[in-house]
């Protein structure tokens, strides 16, 4: 009985790690740039769900869960990253494989567009353009009102604008 | 019109393209929540496989990666055979020389290693009798049957040591006996539960994959990275299959989760003929005797028990007093390993301790390091982390490096 339950549960897993995959994938690598790091995300998020013994099956109820774990993640992994060794510079030198290029583009070239703005206003940009996620999702799952991330976003695009007309 | 200009920059900010996780995230995933499930004396490995890689799809990803997921037990046994006959082969040997790269500078330590330099050529010369050499250009290191030198061949100085101190060329010491570095591969991927280990084969060749993490503690991650022993490595290891020989080997190392080799053979020539130029000494070096006869006879002629019973700022602080009264039997001390007369030259008689910091230990280093701003005699400001180490038979603290 304890093995088909766990048989079902890792089935479900399975289910949601297929249907979430890229999109969790695509949030962490626009915040973090390297691919092995951002599936190590991934998938330490996966298993603390596993282990939660949260119902698997109820996908859309779980987003949210998901991509705030994912954001979180990607913002201790920022902070580690701040103390380690190797320069940022020097770590842009590092072979991308051929396959990942677009990707990383993409990456290098959004983080420079946001690399003036403060964290917060950051995310909810982030959030909104590049996950697609709406201001009402948005104040969810960074736990503020809706107004606020709607004039971080406001504040947000203004600034780069003004960045962009100099 | 500011509509307009919203819409665009929200349009610069949408990725241009679509993102993928790689084929096998899945399988990793559901691998480590397969294990977390499984009780480690109950559960039987077909049990495990047959949950996780439930779909004939998964089952074939899962052969064509030969076992990135590790089944306990299967690879490690792979591993210590194939080992064990590379070791077999390499008593039959007579010399060899190995040429390999590392990401390094050449002046430094040869365990140093740096992702972010260039490669720096190395060759590892062992002679038949026993006779060895590793050069990388700035920095040499030769056996002649009697005594190690190692020598900065620009600088026209360099240590003379005993035969045994080995450590100097540590890691490749390893290198020395490559029959001896495949039996303690074997032990090592035997007994250790921290080495990942998967295997590749083609016709002729079979490659064997360790994963090996970072050695020390990192609770001050300056030495992160800064050696193979302080990084999370995977080491690759290419063998042919007919008689069991090492062909070659690559060290990459994790940064930033980026795959950055450090280290790679580029060719290993078997019984090769070493010409005996090969270990003439050079003339023009000045030599500075550090064997252990020397360091024991001056233990009792200079003042080493200044340097016992006091922490490492503390003998930072009497370096410095020593160095501006230009003390020569203090600096004898603390400074053994160093010829006092290029540190004359360089600025630092005379020169001045402006800042020191709290003395900290990182990764797999077995002394301390002591943040310092110093001001040479030339008038020019200096930076540096003062590594010091005590672990020597009159616990005497001594600088190992930094200046």
């Amino acid at each position: 009985m304890q093995k088909d339950k766990t048989q079902t549960r890792l089935r479900d897993l399975e289910r949601l790690v297929r249907s979430q995959q890229d999109r969790l994938f695509a949030l962490a690598y626009v915040r973090i740039g390297n691919r092995p790091d951002a599936e190590d995300i991934l998938q330490d998020v996966f298993l603390k769900l596993f282990r939660s013994g949260e119902n698997l099956r109820n996908i859309s109820h779980l987003e949210h869960y998901l991509i705030r774990a994912v954001c979180n993640k990607c913002r201790d992994y920022q902070r580690k990253r701040q103390y380690n060794l190797i320069p940022i510079e020097n770590a842009a030198q590092i072979s991308i494989p051929d396959d990942d290029i677009p990707m990383h583009e993409e990456y290098l070239r959004i983080s420079k567009l946001l690399e003036s703005l403060p964290e917060e206003q950051q995310e909810v940009v982030r959030l909104k353009c590049t996950d697609g996620l709406k201001f009402r999702e948005i104040a969810k799952i960074l736990e503020i009102p809706e107004a606020t991330a709607k004039s971080r976003y406001r504040y947000a695009i203004g600034h780069i604008q003004n960045r962009l007309n100099k | 019109m500011k509509q307009n200009h919203t819409k665009d920059i929200e349009k610069l900010l949408t990725p241009q393209c679509e993102f993928h996780a790689s084929d096998n995230l899945v399988n990793k995933v559901m691998g480590a929540a397969a294990r977390e499930v499984q009780p480690a004396k109950t559960g039987s490995p077909g049990f495990r496989w047959k949950t996780v890689f439930a779909s004939a799809a998964a089952v074939a990803a899962m052969v064509a990666l030969f076992f990135v997921v590790k089944p306990e037990g299967t690879p490690a046994y792979a591993a210590e055979k194939l080992f064990a006959r590379a070791a077999e082969y390499f008593t039959a040997v007579d010399g060899y020389v190995v040429h390999f790269d590392v990401r390094t500078t050449g002046h430094e330590q040869f365990s140093y290693t740096n992702p972010a330099k260039g490669f720096v050529g190395h060759t590892m010369t062992v002679a038949s009798d026993g006779r060895w050499k590793l050069d990388k250009g700035e920095r040499i290191a030769e056996f002649d049957g009697n005594n190690i030198h190692v020598w900065f061949p620009e600088e026209e100085w360099g240590w003379k040591l005993d035969a045994d101190q080995t450590g100097t060329i540590f890691p490749f010491d390893n290198l020395l006996d490559l029959g001896g570095l495949m039996r303690w591969l074997e032990q090592y991927v035997a007994a250790s539960q921290g080495a990942d280990c998967r295997k590749v084969e083609d016709d002729e060749t079979v490659g064997l994959i360790l994963k090996v993490p970072a050695q020390g503690d990192y609770g001050n991650d300056y030495m992160k990275l800064s050696s193979v022993g302080d990084s999370d490595t995977r080491q690759t290891y290419v063998f042919s299959k007919k008689e069991g020989r090492l062909l070659s080997a690559k060290i990459e190392a994790k940064v930033f989760g980026f795959s950055r080799t450090i280290l790679r053979a580029k060719s290993i020539d078997y019984d090769a003929a070493v010409s005996e130029s090969t270990f003439a000494l050079p003339v023009n070096v000045e030599w500075l005797d550090d064997t252990k006869e020397t360091i024991a006879r001056r233990a009792t002629e200079l003042p080493v028990t200044e340097f016992v019973g006091i922490g490492p700022e503390e003998a930072v602080d009497k370096l410095f007093k020593a160095l501006k009264e230009w003390d020569e039997p203090m600096l004898k001390v603390i400074l053994r390993i160093y010829p006092l007369s290029r540190l004359e030259a360089g600025g630092f008689k005379g020169c001045t301790l402006l800042k020191k910091g709290d003395a900290f230990q990182s990764g797999t280093y077995g002394g301390v390091f002591v943040p310092c701003e110093i001001l040479l005699a030339t008038g020019r400001k200096i930076k540096t982390k003062l590594a010091l180490r005590n672990d020597n038979p009159w616990r005497v603290w001594e600088v190992d490096g930094g200046i």
